[in-house]
């Protein structure tokens, strides 16, 4: 139903909850509260998730066999053999196995990889946006040489260069993934700069540091978590794809990318050993993108 | 510029016909209940109230254009005898525009940034009639030196990012105009222009409605604006129709204790800060309001009875209040002119 | 209680200008083209003038959060300059136009408070701090429990309220305020404009009023400055400016401020009325 030349104009404040009562606790808060229990992403993707990493972290008492121990004598078993629930590869391991402590490497060394990138590039944006001038110039300088060039090749190149390994990976990743996160709170830090309580707390004497700290950053984090979310899965698809090029963490620790280029030429008959991990990166993309989905639509009510 | 003081029988063959409005918000808040307004031909009507008064809603409602997940739950609207909720989609195209013109607060979004204004006009025009380019071209050019522009043809060219806001907002009333509508809708058109640049606006509009004898309903929670302009005014507070009269007599002489507070509330030129005087808690809520008059919380004259409905009493001569308590008002001779 | 407490000569406030990398010169934008007022101690003071006319850069200028150009502000005789001289800055303190931007979302009343009483050393201790966080709160009408809650629990008048309250906490002696009515509705603006009247007289606080809109200028203020343009175009005592304006736009400006008819009841419910009150 719209009216030909004219745009529609959104709900004001006569849809939405704009005054309310003294000290009440508001209507939008409980209708909040309901959005998070009907809220399956969240639910679904944190569920999927959280179970991944449990697995991963108490991997020793999970796994049922040593995922690096080799036993030619039983290799390339198909799925449901005896005590082997998801088969072994040509070299006997146990891929059940190998799966459950690919979980923790890929996805810990993930975690670890986020984190930096993470704070660092975070704590860029803000002094930038907030102090502006020439660190503000320079920043932005830098955001865009690195964001010039393509990611991955970039990742690949420095790893090729440093040597793989876990240390490497992380190196690689928050020295270039940082950019992103810089920039995201870049933005929100220059518009939340612009606003009042910020401007009164300048006036009122609170210093530069706290106010970028106790002010703008509590106000701007909830857009870079959920993106930090959908970064992480990024970060464990460039795990992996370090695994298959063989940059990746050395063997003959299990994972996933890993796993998968040593199952390419066994593809036709033992199409498990392929198809298992790359299950796994998929369910474990696709458990992180719901909690970014869910994040972001809770996150909007603020 | 003087104002009518005329008052036009309601529902009487009139060009707008609201009786009884609801509306609903998923959830079964009603942020409009129980509204009721007519227009007839060069009158312009004020639909006075703050925020989360309904207001706005109400004048969605007769637009046709509520929110998804607000609907029209009661009562009827009638534009030019035909009535919108049961119209077809081809009637209420032909209404829209043809019959009725819009006018919105914000003008900047309200128009297309990318094309050029005399094209946008004229895109209404032929929406609304079977011209020729040419000629949806010239009436363009026609209407903008109707909206005051001093160079109509060379106006045309411009982009909306470079007019001031004041001349903005007279493109979107060309528009609005552009299917030589009988009927003008305008929802805060001058809440986001100066001072000086209001006076303009309200000038045209008050101008236009005695030219073109188009009837006018103007939404403002500015009772300043709607006291320049409208022959009558309605009153409206948490969703309910709370007044109704002819504007200088709703100034002068509210029969409603809401309408009685909001005037002494108001800064004005001539008063001063010792007669202001607050009123304690706050508006409603949309929806918020129950069953009783709204302004309960609110009213030092509430009594228990007040709580149990609302109902519009006549006063005559187009008078109308949803106060109960008519005792509380002097009983002034009602006067017909002025 | 006519000594001058702000002073401010040929301020001109310019955004943009300068060259670029290439040495071209950029377009500049002149907000402020030599400003004279003086604000005398006590007294209400307003800046009025439509979107654009300069008066908000004016303020900034006042409470330090825009650098000038170039012309001179005096406070108390001696040269304004809030980032050096912290108890200059701590004398003025500002309250904003918009209730739903001029508080922390994250932050509970009393934290945003507490803040600036700790960090201007207004109080030791967290139970002081409390003490004076009511105190505070009481003064602009609001009750001790508001502390703990987040902006979001309160309506717009009340957070203006609050914006008050936080801009009082640290004794300053000069308050600006920004349009602070301005987005409120019509019948909570009176209780706020109202209580702005109240704390100056008690406080004894010198007042800077920026507005748009004469009529409430003409409530709350003793003398007014008009400004269009970036110049200050008429000034002079609110009654003289309204009764008889000089400038041609001061009078356009007279001429769209809130006019009603004179309202003909003055009190709902008394018996005794008109003559023409028929019995029973």
């Amino acid at each position: 139903m719209s009216s030909g030349g004219y745009t529609e104009p959104t709900p004001s404040a006569d849809v939405l909850v704009e005054d309310r009562s003294p000290l009440r606790p508001m209507a939008v808060g409980a209708a909040v509260r309901g959005r998070v229990g009907a809220n399956v992403a969240l639910s679904v993707g944190l569920l999927v998730v959280i179970a991944l990493a449990l697995i991963g972290a108490f991997a020793g008492l999970v796994a049922p066999h040593d995922p690096v121990k080799q036993n030619v004598a039983e290799a390339l078993l198909p799925p449901g053999s005896a005590s082997h629930l998801l088969g072994t590869d040509q070299l006997g391991r146990d891929t059940l196995s190998r799966l459950i402590y690919g979980a923790r490497n890929d996805i810990y060394t993930a975690l670890a990889a986020l984190i930096l990138p993470f704070l660092i590039g975070t704590a860029i944006g803000i002094i930038a946006a907030y102090r502006g001038g020439w660190i503000d110039t320079v920043v932005v300088g830098a955001i865009d040489v690195i964001m010039a060039f393509p990611v991955l090749v970039l990742l690949i190149a420095l790893v090729f260069v440093l040597g793989a390994g876990v240390t490497t990976i992380i190196i690689a990743v928050t020295a270039i993934d940082w950019v992103v996160y810089a920039r995201l709170a870049r933005t929100s830090a220059r518009r939340e700069a612009a606003l009042e309580y910020v401007m009164a707390a300048r006036i009122g004497g609170v210093p530069t540091w706290r106010i970028m700290l106790r002010h703008i950053l509590p106000n701007i984090i909830t857009q870079s978590i959920v993106y930090a979310m959908s970064d992480m899965v990024l970060i464990i698809i460039f795990i992996t794809t370090l695994g298959y090029l063989g940059l990746g963490v050395p063997p003959p620790a299990a994972d996933w990318g890993t796993m998968i280029s040593e199952a390419q030429p066994y593809f036709n008959h033992q199409w498990w050993l392929a198809v298992f991990p790359g299950a796994a990166i998929v369910i474990t993309g696709l458990g992180l993108s719901l909690i970014a989905d869910g994040l972001a639509q809770r996150f909007d009510i603020r | 510029m003087s104002r009518a003081n005329g008052v036009t029988p309601r529902h009487h063959g009139a060009l707008l016909s609201v009786k009884d409005l609801g509306v609903e918000v998923a959830g079964g808040l009603r942020p409009v209940t129980e509204v009721s307004l007519s227009v007839g031909r060069g009158e312009v009507v004020g639909v006075v109230g703050e925020s989360g008064s309904g207001k706005s809603l109400t004048l969605k409602a007769v637009a046709g254009l509520l929110p998804r997940g607000v609907n029209v739950c009661e009562g009827e609207i009638e534009v030019d005898g035909i009535d919108v909720a049961k119209a077809s989609s081809r009637e209420l195209r032909r209404l829209r525009g043809g019959v009725v013109g819009m006018v919105f607060q914000e003008p900047m979004t309200a128009l297309n940034p990318t094309m050029r204004i005399g094209r946008q006009i004229a895109e209404s025009v032929s929406v609304h009639a079977k011209v020729s380019k040419k000629e949806a071209r010239a009436k363009a050019i026609e209407l903008l030196g109707e909206m005051g522009f001093k160079d109509p043809r060379r106006s045309a060219n411009l982009f909306p990012h470079e007019l001031s806001g004041g001349m903005r907002q007279r493109v979107v009333i060309a528009i609005a105009l552009a299917g030589d509508p009988s009927l003008l809708l305008c929802d805060e058109p001058t809440t986001a222009l100066d001072a000086t640049v209001t006076m303009k606006v309200l000038d045209l509009i008050l101008g236009l409605s005695a030219e073109r004898n188009i009837g006018v309903v103007l939404v403002s929670h500015d009772l300043g604006v709607a006291s320049r302009v409208c022959n009558r005014l309605v009153v409206m507070y948490g969703g309910r129709m709370v007044e109704e009269g002819p504007a200088d007599e709703v100034l002068r002489r509210p029969r409603h204790p809401y309408t009685f507070a909001l005037l002494h509330a108001v800064p004005t030129k001539d008063s001063s800060i010792d007669d202001l005087r607050s009123i304690p808690g706050v508006p409603p809520a949309p929806g918020e309001a129950g069953a009783g008059c709204p302004f309960v919380p609110r009213c030092e004259f509430a009594e228990p009875a007040c709580t149990q409905g609302v109902e519009l009493i006549n006063l005559g001569a187009g008078r109308v209040s949803a106060c109960r308590r008519q005792e509380l008002f002097p009983d002034f001779v009602e006067a017909t002119s002025e | 209680m006519s000594e001058q407490l702000l002073e401010v000569k040929d301020l001109r406030v310019r955004f943009g200008g300068g060259r670029d990398i290439f040495l071209r010169k950029k377009e500049h934008f002149e907000a402020v083209r030599g400003v004279d007022l003086t604000v005398r101690r006590g007294e209400s003071f307003a800046i009025v003038g439509e979107s654009g006319a300069g008066k908000s850069t004016v303020a900034k200028c006042i409470v330090g959060l825009q650098v000038p150009t170039s012309g001179e502000i005096s406070f108390a005789g001696a040269p304004l300059r809030p980032a050096k001289d912290s108890d200059q800055r701590r004398a003025i303190q500002m309250v904003f136009q918009d209730p739903y931007g001029s508080l922390n979302p994250r932050m509970t009343v009393g934290s945003a408070i507490g803040e600036l009483l700790r960090v201007n050393g207004m109080v030791e201790g967290k139970a002081a701090a409390r003490a004076r966080t009511a105190e505070l709160l009481e003064m602009v009408g609001l009750p001790a429990e508001a502390m703990g809650k987040r902006p979001r629990a309160f309506s717009g008048g009340q957070r203006q309220r609050i914006g008050i309250a936080r801009a009082l906490a640290i004794n300053p002696t000069l308050l600006v305020a920004d349009e602070p009515v301005s987005a409120l509705d019509v019948s909570i603006q009176a209780s706020i404009l109202i209580l702005l009247k109240r704390l100056q007289r008690e406080l004894g606080l010198t007042m800077i009023f920026i507005s748009h809109d004469l009529a409430v200028v003409k409530q709350l203020c003793d003398r007014v400055a008009v400004m269009n343009d970036g110049i200050v175009v008429e000034s002079g005592t609110v009654g003289a400016v309204l009764a008889q304006p000089k400038d041609a736009y001061t009078q356009k400006l007279l001429e769209a401020t809130t006019e009603l008819p004179p309202i003909e009841i003055s009190r709902l419910g008394s018996v005794a009325a008109s003559p023409s009150e028929t019995p029973g």
